[in-house]
């Protein structure tokens, strides 16, 4: 019977010995010259479209955004002390916020889409090496009135900002549709700019922050035009101080409806009407009138009012707007609004 | 047999509309999958038929020595995986010294547990059909008795060598008996080892030993001790099924996507195959033989059997799919959407066999360079760790099982009447997790839900395992899931026999008790509340009758009829709605019922043996679990349909007819009716979030075919028995009525929203992918040598003569699907394997 034992117990031995693979030899991603994205940027500006990179060149920043909150899919942005660019990767994952690294553009696309910079056709594997991982990484603290298209895709922080007072109660985008939404985010000196959300965003069914408070954030825009800022992680959003008044009470006629939120039009002369018109090449929709009827102008008197607004709570409210006219005559004239009352 | 075979013809006209009922609604539907590793549903590949049974050198489920019509059917069929009367293993009785050992958490026979012990297993008492028993109950698939005592293998040595290109290449086996001593000890062992380098697919292997030790003191005259231990450590390279296109790029109907070529330090290429099944149960018995008096004894055993189970895959996180034939990687999809520039890109990659395999290289390339910080390892703030986090793993999918077993059968004989009665109880604890097998050169894997860290604000939602939040995990670690499944069983059986001249009756019942649980080991961030701990236990009572007759028309004529009705417990692997992450249970979970009978004409003379039979079953309430990885949600998607009822009826025929001298001719037909009978309810869900995708969704499945096996098979076969010790036969057989197996999913109201019936697409969802009916042909032949005190065996067969390799022998539907363009996620197939065979030489001295 030992010798039985015995066979047994080589057998299982032989079966328990697995065989271990080892790490195959690995070709490293080539070592090259570094260029800036600024220098990138000049280059795209100089050439224009869309450029195959076939140069051994490398660009070397920290990853600013990444795709784990859901906002941003298959991109990530990537930023170095000379600017910021929007990196596009054939296959979402594998890039993380404070990740420093080299992007071996060889077999990459540098491209403007809607205006905005960016590097596409980035295989995370084979063009990216990560250099180190949790690099801290310094937003630019600014204010809304700075953001302009020249720091497009930098990361900034924006303090004493708030949503406007009517968004809240909503959530930052459409979660069940899956659409995108933009928010009006403001400071407390009148400045505004869109907060734009994927419906694919975790937090995209949470409700706006109600308070004041910083915000970190993407800074983009939409061809040079609208600007925006993208959220990258939700508790990033610090917004549970005390409001200041912001606007109270706002049209944008982005719906394309004239009359949307109880407004109402007055014609006391003629019949020449308001609408909504985004001729031009607006961004969004604003509303129109026009006396001219194609061959003369005919005296008109029409009034677009806006609901009552109850500013009692408020100390110094104000009231702005954009206009602008178009051919001759008189332009704007500002009336009196007690007057008016 | 004229006569008879015309009393076929009258059983032909069964009928059989395909009838779904279906009004319109619904937006197209996409739906990606690949079946679960661990989901026994059907079998998705070939070697599993080797491994089960498939081989006709092993104790398979189809063969029995005795009836003229299984024995040729298991020998003749299983190359398509033909399944007497449709049924599954669960429906028949596997016995060791007369105690179940069917799986209790699943119902399944686990033949692998003492494979390659053909020298112990191979005179299994087996009975295939509705039957009286005297071990116990059984199935209403009969039942399969394998005697482990150390007296059952007679005395002397057995040497065997065997040669095949199946499987595995080559397998050796020795056995040894004492037999019965004069001391009162019988003493035997078996030992085999089975190997393949690569086996007839590509890029799989084949390692595997088994062991068979048993020691029987006779303690007196009445009463004897038998002790008994099996195992089988099996380590297998495995194959996986692909769609046509995947066949037609590659130009290899066999292709495996399971493996890829990994280079060496040297510059060697070598084929690695991404998933491995260890398993190694072993199982030890202990029997007690008690003749109390000449007509009555008392068998009482009771048996241990622990071990291990593992099928390794690929794992990966925040990157592409590693594995080949991803939908995605193939020119269809690209030409589906207009974008001929990447598919040519794809097809070209289909030219070189590196890049249509997994790129093993490219997968440590990944690994390599992915510097990550992992903050607050194990939920300890400020524990912060860097290092080459893994994008992909190899994983180990373990089942491992403890399970303890007791039963104890009295039979008596008394004149014309023979009782028997059995008491049984079963316990066992499926374990199921996961672990890392290896870390393809990065340094940890971080055990988070990728899809969860997307979809949720919460940070808890994303782990495993909320008691140990942000858990690095190592080689050998567990990770992703930790469960354990128990269930316990306890039956009572009785039965009666009684003979007279003209007739045999025998009637059994059978009470039993059946109980399940899950107990989770790790506390799920989507579910907090149910996942940590004993869940609810269920309980379910069942019974059992049958009862038969038998009328002895002569000597050499019988006619029998059979009828069973029984209900049964759902099995707990059906019962989770999704056990990895939840201990949610089916809406209503309730026992099956079943009945089922036959009649049955046979002949015995000696020169002519005959078989004739029609069955009916039907089998209502069951559950049925099928779980498909939906890349959305980067996890298992559970389809569960509750209400399924299926109906299996038809004819069995078989003929042994000694023609002249030693020449005989044989037939067997099985034709058949294999269907769904219901409109079961589908719940789905996904395992790693709380949305339920859909609830009570009917599925119109009545009168859909219960795909992936034969509904219909024949044989005819001829066998020359020679004076010297030799014999040699042939037969050709023909398979037909094949259909995949319908994706419930299309089958729904929700699948043709939109179209109104006139449009032809309702019928290209609705309709069956049905096969061509398919042929081999086998031989097989044998002569005995002997040599002074030495007999030499040497036997050869061969399947598939022909080299038959257009033969389609199943597959399944996706459960991806798209209902405005079918054919854009074509049906998985797998192909009959071309010609085979097995040799082998067998000295006993």
């Amino acid at each position: 019977m030992k010798k039985i034992g015995l066979i047994i117990g080589a057998i299982v031995v032989l079966v328990s010995c697995k065989k271990e693979y080892d790490t195959p030899p690995l070709t490293p991603i080539p070592e090259t010259p570094a260029i800036t994205i600024d220098s990138l940027r000049d280059w795209q500006n100089s050439i224009g479209g869309l450029i195959s990179i076939d140069q051994e060149l490398s660009v070397h920043g920290i990853i600013t955004m990444d795709e784990t909150d859901g906002n941003i899919y298959k991109n990530v942005y990537l930023q170095d002390a000379t600017g910021a660019i929007n990196v596009r990767i054939l296959s979402g994952g594998g890039l993380y916020q404070g990740d420093s690294v080299r992007v071996y553009l060889k077999g990459t696309v540098l491209n403007k889409y809607n205006g905005i910079l960016q590097l596409d056709s980035v295989d995370v594997d084979n063009n990216v090496v990560k250099l180190d991982s949790d690099v801290d990484f310094a937003p630019l603290v600014t204010t809304i009135d700075q953001i302009t298209p020249a720091i497009e895709s930098q990361l900034v922080k924006l303090e004493n900002v708030q949503f406007v007072a009517y968004e809240i109660g909503n959530t930052y985008a459409d979660k069940d549709g899956l659409q995108s939404v933009n928010i009006l985010l403001e400071d407390c000196s009148g400045n505004t700019i869109i907060v734009r959300t994927s419906g694919y965003a975790s937090f995209a069914d949470e409700l706006i922050a109600s308070g004041n408070g910083s915000l970190t954030a993407i800074a983009s825009h939409f061809n040079g035009t609208e600007l925006q800022l993208y959220i990258r992680a939700f508790d990033e959003i610090n917004m549970t101080g005390a409001r200041c008044p912001g606007i109270v009470f706002t049209k944008t006629f982005d719906d394309d409806l004239l009359l949307s939120g109880g407004w109402q039009e007055i014609k006391v002369t003629g019949t020449t009407a308001w609408e909504t018109s985004s001729a031009g090449g607006a961004a969004t929709p604003y509303a129109a009138i026009s006396n001219w009827n194609g061959s003369v102008n005919v005296l008109t008197e029409n009034w677009l009012i806006s609901p009552s607004i109850d500013l009692t709570p408020y100390g110094a409210p104000t009231l702005s707007f954009d206009n602008a006219k178009n051919y001759s005559g008189p332009g704007f004239r500002s009336f009196d609004l007690d007057k008016l009352c | 047999m004229i006569r008879y075979l015309s009393a076929t013809c009258l059983f032909l006209c069964l009928n059989g509309t395909l009838t779904a009922q279906i009004t319109t609604e619904t937006e197209p539907k996409e739906k990606e999958d690949s079946l679960s590793p661990n989901e026994a549903v059907f079998i998705t590949s070939l070697d599993e038929l080797d491994n089960n049974g498939g081989d006709q050198n092993t104790s398979g489920l189809l063969q029995s020595s005795r009836d003229v019509f299984a024995s040729a059917a298991g020998f003749n069929f299983s190359a398509a995986r033909f399944r007497i009367r449709g049924y599954n293993s669960d429906q028949t009785a596997i016995l060791i010294n007369g105690v179940p050992m069917n799986d209790p958490e699943s119902g399944w026979g686990e033949w692998f547990m003492w494979g390659g012990l053909n020298d112990v297993t191979r005179y299994s008492e087996t009975k295939n059909w509705l039957t009286s028993n005297q071990y116990h109950f059984g199935g209403i698939g009969g039942y399969s008795n394998i005697n482990m005592r150390a007296t059952n293998i007679r005395a002397g040595h057995r040497l065997s060598y065997a040669m095949t290109n199946r499987a595995y290449r080559h397998r050796l086996m020795y056995t040894y008996g004492t037999g019965m001593q004069s001391n009162g000890w019988a003493f035997a062992i078996s030992v085999s080892a089975r190997y393949a380098q690569e086996g007839y697919i590509d890029g799989t292997f084949y390692e595997a030993f088994s062991y068979y030790l048993a020691a029987e003191k006779k303690i007196n005259d009445n009463q004897s001790l038998s002790f008994s231990v099996i195992g089988a450590p099996t380590r297998q390279g495995r194959q996986n099924i692909s769609i046509q296109e995947a066949y037609d790029l590659s130009g290899d109907i066999y292709y495996n996507s399971n493996w890829g070529y990994q280079t060496l330090a040297d510059g060697t290429r070598i084929k690695r195959n991404s998933r491995v099944q260890t398993t190694h149960m072993p199982i030890a018995i202990l029997t007690h033989d008690w003749k109390i008096s000449s007509n009555a004894k008392l068998t009482t055993s009771g048996y241990v059997t622990f071990g291990k189970s593992g099928q390794t895959a690929l794992n990966w996180n925040d990157d592409k799919d590693p594995r080949p034939d991803y939908y995605k990687y193939l020119p269809s999809y690209y030409e589906n959407i207009g974008d001929s520039v990447n598919a040519d890109v794809m097809y070209s990659n289909w030219q070189s066999e590196a890049s249509r395999q997994v790129d093993w290289d490219q997968l440590y390339f990944a690994n390599s360079k992915n510097i990550h910080t992992v903050k607050d390892v194990n939920g300890v703030a400020g524990n912060d760790l860097e290092g080459l986090r893994a994008k992909y793993i190899v994983e180990n999918l373990w089942n491992n099982q403890i399970s303890g077993g007791f039963g104890s059968t009295y039979n008596r004989k008394m004149n014309k009447l023979n009782l028997s009665m059995g008491v049984y109880a079963q316990m066992q604890q499926n374990h199921y997790f996961k672990t890392v097998e290896d870390l393809l050169g990065a340094d940890y894997w971080l055990d988070v839900d990728q899809f969860a860290e997307q979809a949720f604000v919460d940070p808890n939602a994303a782990q495993n395992d909320l008691q140990t939040p942000n858990r690095v995990v190592y080689k050998g670690d567990i990770f992703g899931y930790n469960y354990n499944i128990v269930n316990i069983k306890s039956e009572l059986f009785a039965q009666a026999e009684y003979s007279t001249e003209k007739f045999d009756f025998y009637g059994a019942l059978e009470l039993s008790n059946k109980m399940f649980w899950r107990e989770g080991l790790y506390q799920t961030g989507r579910f907090p509340d149910n996942s940590l701990g004993k869940s609810e236990t269920h309980n379910f009572f069942n019974y059992a009758v049958k009862g038969g007759a038998v009328y002895k028309l002569s000597g050499r004529q019988f006619i029998t009829v059979n009828a069973a009705y029984l209900t049964q417990a759902p099995s707990s692997r059906n019962a989770y709605l999704s056990p990895r992450t939840r201990d949610f249970v089916a809406g209503n979970l309730k026992n099956e019922t079943i009945y089922t009978g036959d009649v049955n004409y046979i002949v015995r003379y000696p020169k002519l043996r005959m078989r004739l039979t029609y069955y009916y079953t039907e089998r209502k309430d069951a559950i049925l679990l099928r779980s498909f990885y939906h890349d959305d949600y980067n996890a298992l998607v559970n389809y569960m349909m509750e209400g399924v009822d299926y109906l299996d009826h038809g004819i069995e025929f078989g003929i042994d007819a000694n023609v002249i001298g030693g020449f005989s001719v044989n037939a067997v037909a099985a034709y058949g009716q294999h269907l769904y009978n219901s409109r079961p309810t589908a719940t789905i869900s996904v395992d790693n979030s709380a949305e339920v995708l859909a609830t009570d969704r009917v599925i119109y499945l009545t009168n859909y075919k219960i795909g992936g096996m034969p509904q219909s098979a024949y044989s005819l076969g001829v066998k020359y028995t020679g004076k010297k010790y030799w014999f040699a036969g042939a037969n050709f057989n023909y398979y037909a009525d094949i259909y995949l197996d319908p994706n419930p999913d299309r089958r729904t109201e929700e699948a043709l929203e939109g179209y109104v019936d006139t449009d032809p697409q309702v019928n290209e969802v609705l309709d069956q992918t049905k096969l061509d009916n398919g042929y081999s042909v086998s031989m097989f032949a044998g002569k005995s040598f002997k040599i002074s005190n030495y007999f030499l065996n040497v036997n050869v067969n061969i399947s598939n003569l022909t080299n038959n390799q257009s033969f389609v022998t199943g597959g399944f539907e996706q459960l991806r699907y798209d209902t405005q363009n079918i054919g854009k996620f074509p049906p998985k197939l797998g192909y009959m394997y071309g010609l085979n065979y097995f040799v082998m030489a067998t000295l006993r001295f």
